[in-house]
């Protein structure tokens, strides 16, 4: 009798224990794993202030921020990814890989609902539709992102030339031999890491050359082959460090005055801030010169936008945080750190007040580097091309740049080998 | 009695041990064997994650293709063998040096054993940043006191010129390596009995006789598997190239543990990769057995 009484007191101890933990589970709140990628630490502040911000309007919603370094974000997800485990939202820039792999969930669908408080109009159009692969959306927008030629105006007008004479690739060489002085060094080339030995030049030089470099037809050799010449003829405006220069190395180097000119994009600002605000004020933003076989020139323009994985458990959640990430409330703020507003309906006065709170230091500097990015992609912005297995492009691009460089190839060899080693790859 | 029979006999008598065993049996098999065995499996597949996630069985495609039509992989594996030799050898060479100096009577010896540790504790990403900084071609304190003391009269990209690359890896990989060889050398060296060099001493033996005639041989047994030790940890070495070089520029200093994760992770080739990863193991296993025989024969030799 006392063992039945011992046993069923037993069971309903483990009853009620078990009740009450269902109870907890089902109130617990969902947690959601985002991943946030950036390079500086600027971004890094923003996952925080994002984070904070997303649990205190979504109640029931814990963000669990995974931030990790752009050139890292691919490689940590096609490990996470084949074994199952698989975050819930993504910021991306070009979702391309992500797409072939079939790891993105279609946002279409959730878009078209009633109550969706996302629509097309509230964004700028060509920034909305760089989001798109095959006709359907895997990221909503957030920021844009536009290229173009950063300078220093204080070495440029020491060596006798305004902003303004900047116009063909013969002005930039020019002004890249006249700022090479002592420690300056007149052109910039972060060639150390594939991607920025990919982006950060040729790619950008190529857009002003009215060829993307991944294109290796027969129409765009010539372009190609000036191209590559221009960056002969640059290399004696180089640091020698431009081997082992990634882009952190390159934006350190610009914050301590030792290059002069530099192309990239309008994620400038986050990035030399933390390193040197006062130089903000001698660096000024310009298109990028044309070159010969361009009839003016051209900056690729793309987005950073936020995509949900289809293998996401809590798939109602993450769009709610998605539509929150992207919403009016949050990007006046967030925009104002970085890159110009994917929103047509941002306030600018509103953004402005809050880029303040971010560079109190360069306000108004940051306004006009901002300015500047923001006029090159209306006025000469073209969306950038998305490139299917463009990473392992970059290895072999980087590899042959460098024999190039090193005077171990000429500019019309190091074609044929860029030739040879992307038709490979696009073939593979 | 029948096989069976005997199994269960032996079972029912081992039960106990079995049953303890079976816990480090388990993890064996979960996190090394299955791993190891679905490398090779992946080896032979055309696994890659942009085309298609189902992997096609292919042969020995991915391995003719690394050997006959891949001119990286040939550089990167004798990166791998300069990397791994280079490595070993110096700090073999530093190792038994300062283990020789630890190992007399030194005032304040517990100290200086202390503090040559530091290197080895210190974590491999921190090195590696540390040096990266030593070694920076505009702003590096390598290049600044080379400069000072005369024998340099240019910056140089120390990790950016082909001359220059290897050696300063090398030296940034004995710098964190070589208190590891200290370490078991001088515990070597503390087990060699006093008597042989008293005994030497009385036949007259100098300084440098009693280091090739004695230390030196009674050292081997442990000098030979610390070598072995340090051969498969520099093999498998990815951080300090990663953090120091990414393995670049292009793929002058990438060795096969890089080469792995670049075509598994950045390129997306698993299946490429994993006949890296495999021929890593061939490899590396081969050398082991062959450094193994010599070390046996020259046990046997009289």
């Amino acid at each position: 009798m006392k063992r039945m009484t011992l046993m069923a007191t037993a069971l309903l101890l483990i009853s009620i224990m078990t009740l009450v933990g269902i109870a907890e589970a089902q109130r617990a709140p969902v947690t959601l794993r985002v991943v946030f990628p950036g390079t500086s630490e600027t971004e890094k502040q923003g996952a925080v202030r994002l984070k904070q911000l997303a649990e205190s309007k979504l109640p029931g919603i814990k963000i669990e921020m995974m931030y990790i370094g752009w050139p890292d974000l691919e490689k940590k997800l096609s490990v996470m990814l084949p074994g199952g485990d698989i975050p819930e939202l993504v910021q991306q820039q070009e979702a391309t890989t992500l797409v072939a792999m079939g790891a993105l969930e279609p946002l279409d669908p959730y878009l078209a609902r009633p109550d969706s408080p996302l629509k097309k109009e509230q964004f700028f159009e060509g920034v909305w539709n760089y989001s798109q692969y095959d006709g359907k959306m895997f990221t909503i927008p957030i920021r844009a992102i536009s290229y173009g030629l950063i300078v220093r105006e204080d070495l440029l007008s020491e060596a006798g030339m305004k902003l303004t004479d900047l116009k063909t690739w013969d002005d930039l060489k020019r002004a890249a031999k006249a700022m090479t002085k002592g420690n300056v060094y007149g052109y910039g080339y972060p060639l150390g890491l594939p991607r920025f030995a990919w982006r950060e030049g040729p790619y950008i030089s190529g857009y002003s050359n009215n060829f993307d470099i991944s294109d290796t037809s027969e129409a765009t050799k010539p372009k190609y082959l000036e191209m590559l010449r221009l960056f002969k003829d640059l290399q004696p405006s180089m640091s020698p460090t431009t081997k082992v220069m990634g882009l952190r190395e390159a934006f350190q180097a610009w914050g301590l005055g030792d290059i002069a000119m530099m192309p990239t994009g309008d994620f400038f600002v986050a990035n030399l801030y933390p390193i040197n605000p006062k130089i903000l004020k001698v660096s000024r933003v310009v298109a990028y010169p044309k070159g010969p076989s361009a009839t003016k020139p051209w900056a690729p323009v793309a987005n950073v936008g936020w995509a949900m994985f289809k293998g996401s458990k809590n798939k109602e959640e993450a769009w709610k945080a998605l539509a929150f990430f992207t919403s009016l409330e949050n990007l006046t703020e967030e925009s104002a750190m970085l890159n110009t507003p994917a929103r047509r309906d941002i306030d600018m006065a509103k953004l402005s007040a809050a880029a303040a709170k971010f560079y109190p230091d360069a306000v108004e500097d940051n306004r006009r580097i901002i300015n500047d990015f923001v006029t090159n992609a209306h006025s000469i912005g073209v969306p950038m091309r998305k490139i299917l297995r463009r990473e392992e492009m970059e290895v072999a691009f980087q590899k042959i740049m460098i024999e190039m460089l090193d005077g171990k190839l000429t500019p019309e060899q190091a074609y044929d080998r860029i030739k040879a080693e992307i038709d490979k790859i696009k073939r593979g | 009695m029948s096989a069976l029979s005997r199994l269960r006999t032996t079972l029912s008598r081992y039960r106990t041990p079995y049953l303890l065993l079976l816990p480090s049996v388990a993890y064996l098999v979960s996190f090394t064997i299955y791993p190891i065995l679905n490398v090779f499996y992946l080896s032979v597949t055309d696994l890659h994650l942009v085309k298609s996630l189902v992997p096609h069985f292919i042969g020995l495609k991915n391995y003719v293709e690394l050997i006959r039509d891949d001119p990286d992989f040939r550089r990167i594996l004798l990166n791998t063998f300069i990397w791994t030799f280079g490595s070993t050898a110096l700090q073999f060479v530093l190792g038994l040096a300062t283990g020789l100096i630890l190992n007399a009577r030194l005032p304040a010896r517990g100290f200086w054993r202390g503090i040559m540790l530091v290197p080895w504790v210190t974590p491999i990403v921190v090195v590696g940043i540390i040096w990266r900084w030593i070694y920076d071609g505009s702003y590096g304190l390598l290049n600044y006191y080379l400069n000072v003391v005369g024998l340099l009269n240019r910056y140089v990209v120390w990790l950016g010129e082909d001359a220059a690359v290897w050696p300063a890896i090398l030296l940034a990989s004995l710098w964190k390596g070589y208190p590891y060889m200290c370490l078991m050398l001088l515990a070597g060296l503390q087990t060699i009995s006093q008597d042989v060099y008293e005994a030497a001493d009385v036949d007259g033996a100098s300084g440098f006789k009693r280091l090739w005639y004695i230390t030196l041989p009674l050292l081997k047994p442990v000098a030979g598997i610390v070598t072995l030790v340090a051969l498969v940890l520099t093999w498998n070495n990815f951080q300090m190239i990663w953090v120091l070089t990414e393995g670049g520029p292009a793929y002058a200093t990438s060795v096969l543990a890089t080469y792995v994760y670049t075509k598994g992770f950045v390129f997306f080739q698993l299946g490429s990769g994993a006949a890296v990863a495999t021929l890593s193991i061939l490899v590396i296993l081969l050398v082991c057995i062959i450094y193994a025989r010599m070390l046996r024969l020259e046990e046997r030799e009289p």
